[in-house]
């Protein structure tokens, strides 16, 4: 095995779709690596892309450019049937557990689909006692393996979603706000249990989410996406201590924090996102920067690594 | 942690599956008109799986017996005889297997023809779904009835014929169903979700697709049942369908107005035979809309 | 009828019950609850899904779907009238006028065929008795006030984003100048930095208007930036309720110290998360005792069979717990962090 090299590298992936006013740039140019066991956490709010580009990391939707090498093999030169070897190591765990999951089948169907279509495990009873094993593991009481998925709550949903993801033995899974849609307290319950789970199986994360606070505890790395583009990447606690792009500068200020010490003074946006159809070659963010210059509104800046794994898009840092 | 066979079977059935067919039943059961319709529906069945038990065919049904010509009811013969001597109620036993049987071949081609087309259009959209339903577009520009007694008339009529036309006149409407209800299911979470474990598209739309859509084509089966059935006594009173001396409800509603002033009898029990199967067919098929409809998502 | 000294208090509920009564069986949304909110502040009510918040909401403009909802008993005060006694046409006067509500998703808020600023007018001409043109125009101001130029009036909900949609309904909840705001999660679907704008929007307007306000929200930050006052809420019942330093500073219920604890701290990222064990508990089946006993790492035997009474640790601060008595919550040191 090579420790040396990343487990995924993704580079200038792009994801374009046409729309009646032009091309929409969901993902544009995203740059950047993730080590074995370790946990990337994409950030960014709605229309940025992230749930697009991890989506675009695994097939499942195309991607209109760039290359995704796992494992060191480019994933978009691999033809169908390599494709689906490959996805054997690489899951997805989504984060609606209402819509996720086929309501016609029950919780043992659900999490042995994986082994049955990929001719894991020929015998049945070899599939079940693979379902059992992995529903202990995400802690899934035994009396669910008939049941159907609306007679259960959101939080024991996800755990399907999480074992069914696991089912092929991955090294790794993009997790699409895998809580956003628990209550807080069941939140706290699958976070802790996606750690152990990490721990125990040396699974590399994507963890894609809205809720900053959620990230932090969460990520070895932090990428920060906005309108397509990534703006800022890097170490959980440096980016948290230290943001260097106005946006992420902003949107850590935005955080309500639960606590009555207000430590910092609140950075308000000013004005909408812009459209992410036909963008102009500028910046993204100049329409609402409060540091916003000159140059800012003729070039594009690029992704620069300003220190060791230290990445910003900014002409303000390092340009 | 290896288990044996034994061992793995064991545990699983001790939790029994709430099986959501039951769950349906149930709710079913809960209406009262749903009921009546099932019941008069599961006799109707009997009668016609019984329908050579209780009438020889040849003996009783269309063997001419003229000494015995247009009997009002009575015990010997409880809903009278025709213009042949022959029994009614044998007659319209009979009659019914015909009517069911044509409309339950007809319908279930229709379906199978349709849920295909209807599923390809729905999942793959783009040039497929185009050429499908713009083909379905033409059919259905023309009245179902009309469109049967074209194919009749075109092909001669016989039984076999009629439910040719019966089928080809229903297959647009089912794929219609289908086509929306797979447009629903389609860009659900759990289609992607199939896909990223690596189901292909057959896989998807068999495991999938098909189960989730099922409702409204059942919904819409019962009735359409009631419809084919309506539009083959159509036509056999016009002389396109059955043809004699088989029996079948709507040829005898027909030859029965010859003598409607004097034996009434012999156009209302074929008719009220006709009422009330479709009236029961339908009870059922609301009682299946609400049942399977709220709740179950 | 009440006394001059509570009509201080823009909202006062006293002993709440509202059921929700389905085939399946009963459903107890609303259990005894008590509730008081001083003119000119702003109250949150914490709680998760199922806790009853949006129905408590609902049960003052008098909104609970009926059936199969029932108010049982109980009474609101909507500076000083009980509005359980109103009837239905001085209940439509009452609301949009004196009690407003702004819904979770500004999505489905928006009537999609109207232009803004005749959603905005419709109840400025229903309460205000002015013409038309006038209407308008006092829309357009409110417009402005929420931070959207006035000619965008003229547009349909959806050439707007999320977060100048919910403004929109901001603006015509505000628009005849109610003397209580009840806010459903009002930032739930806006992302971060469009949750800051419209937080900052509503302390602005509170202030310019003095609108007394019902926060309901599970997200303790938000409660944080926004809220006075705290109840907590737990299947229908407040469980702890005082002002901002005491809920924040002097936890008391062991349900309000998990939820802190389910919170990532952001200060500390190592520290593992402490989510609270079970399940919340099913509204048509709730436990005997202490609603929350199942799943309290401190429940004690009494818990499960009788309910705890409320304990005053000071004025404004009381919680709703057996391990508390006269003495020990004034020392605070119960729970154990």
């Amino acid at each position: 095995m090579n420790d040396q090299r990343p487990l995924l590298e993704v580079k200038n992936l792009k994801k374009y779709f046409k729309t009646p006013h032009g091309m929409l740039h969901a993902v544009d140019d995203v740059t950047f690596s993730i080590e074995e066991g370790k946990t990337l956490g994409m950030v960014g709010e709605s229309g940025c892309g992230k749930s697009t580009a991890g989506r675009a990391i695994l097939r499942l939707i195309e991607p209109t450019g760039g290359s995704i090498f796992f494992e060191g093999e480019d994933l978009l030169l691999l033809n169908r049937r390599k494709m689906q070897d490959k996805r054997k190591k690489m899951q997805i765990i989504f984060q609606d557990p209402f819509s996720s999951l086929d309501p016609r089948k029950t919780v043992s169907q659900i999490i042995e689909e994986p082994l049955r279509i990929n001719r894991i495990l020929r015998k049945k009873y070899e599939r079940l006692a693979k379902v059992l094993e992995l529903m202990e593991l995400v802690g899934l009481a035994e009396r669910y393996i008939n049941t159907y998925p609306h007679e259960l709550d959101g939080g024991t949903r996800q755990r399907i979603g999480i074992a069914r993801a696991l089912a092929m033995n991955p090294k790794f899974i993009v997790c699409d706000e895998p809580v956003s849609a628990l209550d807080v307290s069941i939140q706290a319950q699958i976070m802790n249990l996606l750690k152990q789970l990490q721990e125990k199986m040396g699974l590399t994360y994507i963890f894609i989410t809205h809720d900053l606070s959620v990230v932090n505890h969460f990520s070895d790395d932090i990428a920060v996406m906005y309108l397509g583009k990534l703006v800022e990447k890097a170490p959980a606690e440096v980016l948290f201590r230290d943001p260097l792009h106005p946006y992420t500068q902003a949107l850590l200020s935005a955080i309500p924090t639960p606590t009555l010490k207000k430590s910092k003074e609140r950075i308000i946006l000013k004005g909408e996102i812009s459209s992410p159809v036909e963008p102009q070659p500028v910046c993204r963010f100049a329409n609402r920067c409060i540091h916003v210059m000159e140059r800012c509104r003729q070039e594009c800046p690029e992704l620069v690594e300003v220190e060791k794994d230290r990445y910003v898009a900014c002409f303000l840092v390092g340009q | 942690m290896s288990k044996t066979k034994e061992e793995v079977l064991q545990k699983t059935k001790k939790y029994k599956k709430r099986s959501q067919t039951v769950e349906v039943w149930h709710r079913l059961l809960r209406n009262k008109a749903a009921i009546i319709g099932l019941v008069i529906v599961i006799l109707l069945f009997l009668m016609v799986i019984f329908a050579d038990v209780l009438y020889d065919f040849n003996d009783v049904v269309i063997k001419q017996n003229i000494p015995e010509r247009l009997q009002g009811p009575s015990v010997k013969h409880p809903f009278g005889t025709d213009e042949f001597g022959r029994d009614l109620l044998a007659r319209i036993v009979h009659g019914g297997r015909m009517s069911i049987s044509i409309s339950f071949i007809s319908v279930a081609t229709s379906l199978f023809v349709g849920a295909i087309l209807g599923a390809l259009a729905g999942y793959f959209g783009g040039r497929i779904d185009m050429v499908i339903m713009r083909v379905m577009d033409v059919f259905l520009a023309i009245p179902p009835t009309l469109l049967a007694i074209t194919i009749v008339a075109a092909l001669g009529p016989s039984t076999v014929n009629l439910i040719i036309a019966l089928a080809v006149s229903n297959i647009p409407l089912f794929s219609r169903i289908v086509r929306g209800s797979v447009l629903m299911v389609r860009d659900r979470e759990f289609i992607e979700s199939a896909r990223a474990v690596g189901a292909n598209d057959f896989t998807i739309i068999f495991d999938h697709i098909i189960p989730n859509s099922f409702a409204p084509v059942l919904v819409q089966t019962t009735l359409s049942v009631a419809i084919v059935i309506l539009t083959t006594a159509g036509l056999s009173f016009l002389g396109l369908g059955v043809q004699p001396p088989t029996p079948e409800w709507g040829f005898m509603l027909s030859s029965g107005r010859n003598y409607i002033r004097d034996h009434g009898y012999m156009t209302i029990f074929p008719g009220l035979a006709i009422m009330v199967t479709i009236l029961s067919l339908n009870l059922l098929g609301d009682g299946l809309r609400d049942a399977l409809d709220p709740r179950l998502k | 009828m009440k006394d001059q000294n509570t009509v201080t208090n823009a909202l006062e509920i006293n002993d709440l019950v509202v059921e929700y009564r389905t085939e399946d069986g009963i459903v107890q949304a609303v259990n005894n609850l008590d509730m008081k909110l001083e003119k000119g502040k702003t109250l949150g009510l914490v709680g998760e899904t199922g806790a009853g918040k949006t129905t408590t909401g609902l049960s003052i403009l008098r909104l609970i779907p009926d059936p199969p909802g029932v108010i049982v008993s109980g009474e609101i005060y909507l500076n000083g009238k009980n509005l359980l006694l109103a009837t239905e046409k001085a209940m439509e006067k009452i609301r949009g006028k004196q009690v407003s509500m702004i819904f979770q998703d500004p999505m489905t808020s928006l009537n999609p065929v109207t232009v803004v600023e005749d959603q905005i007018a419709e109840v400025i001409e229903l309460h205000e008795n002015l013409s038309k043109s006038k209407s308008l125009e006092k829309a357009r101001n409110m417009l402005e006030l929420v931070g959207i130029p006035g000619e965008r009036g003229k547009e349909y909900p959806h050439q707007f984003s999320g977060g100048m949609k919910q403004r929109v309904v901001i603006a015509i909840a505000l628009a005849c100048n109610p003397l209580l705001l009840i806010a459903d999660e009002p930032t739930t679907a806006l992302d971060v930095t469009i949750q800051a704008q419209v937080l900052e929007l509503m302390k602005e307007l509170r202030e310019t208007y003095d609108t007394s306000m019902l926060m309901i929200t599970h997200d303790l930050g938000v409660v944080s930036e926004i809220c006075d006052t705290v109840s907590v809420i737990y299947a229908g019942r407040i469980v702890e309720h005082g002002t901002l330093e005491d809920i924040f500073e002097h936890t008391g219920h062991p349900y309000t110290e998990g939820l802190f604890n389910s919170l990532p701290n952001l200060e500390d990222r190592q520290s593992k998360l402490k989510p609270i064990k079970g399940l919340m508990p099913d509204p048509s089946n709730l436990p005997a005792g202490c609603p929350f006993h199942p799943r309290c790492n401190y429940a004690l035997e009494i818990c499960k069979s009788a309910a705890p009474p409320k304990v005053y640790r000071n004025e404004n601060h009381y919680i709703r717990c057996h391990l508390y008595d006269e003495v020990n919550v004034k020392t605070g040191k119960v729970l154990k962090g």
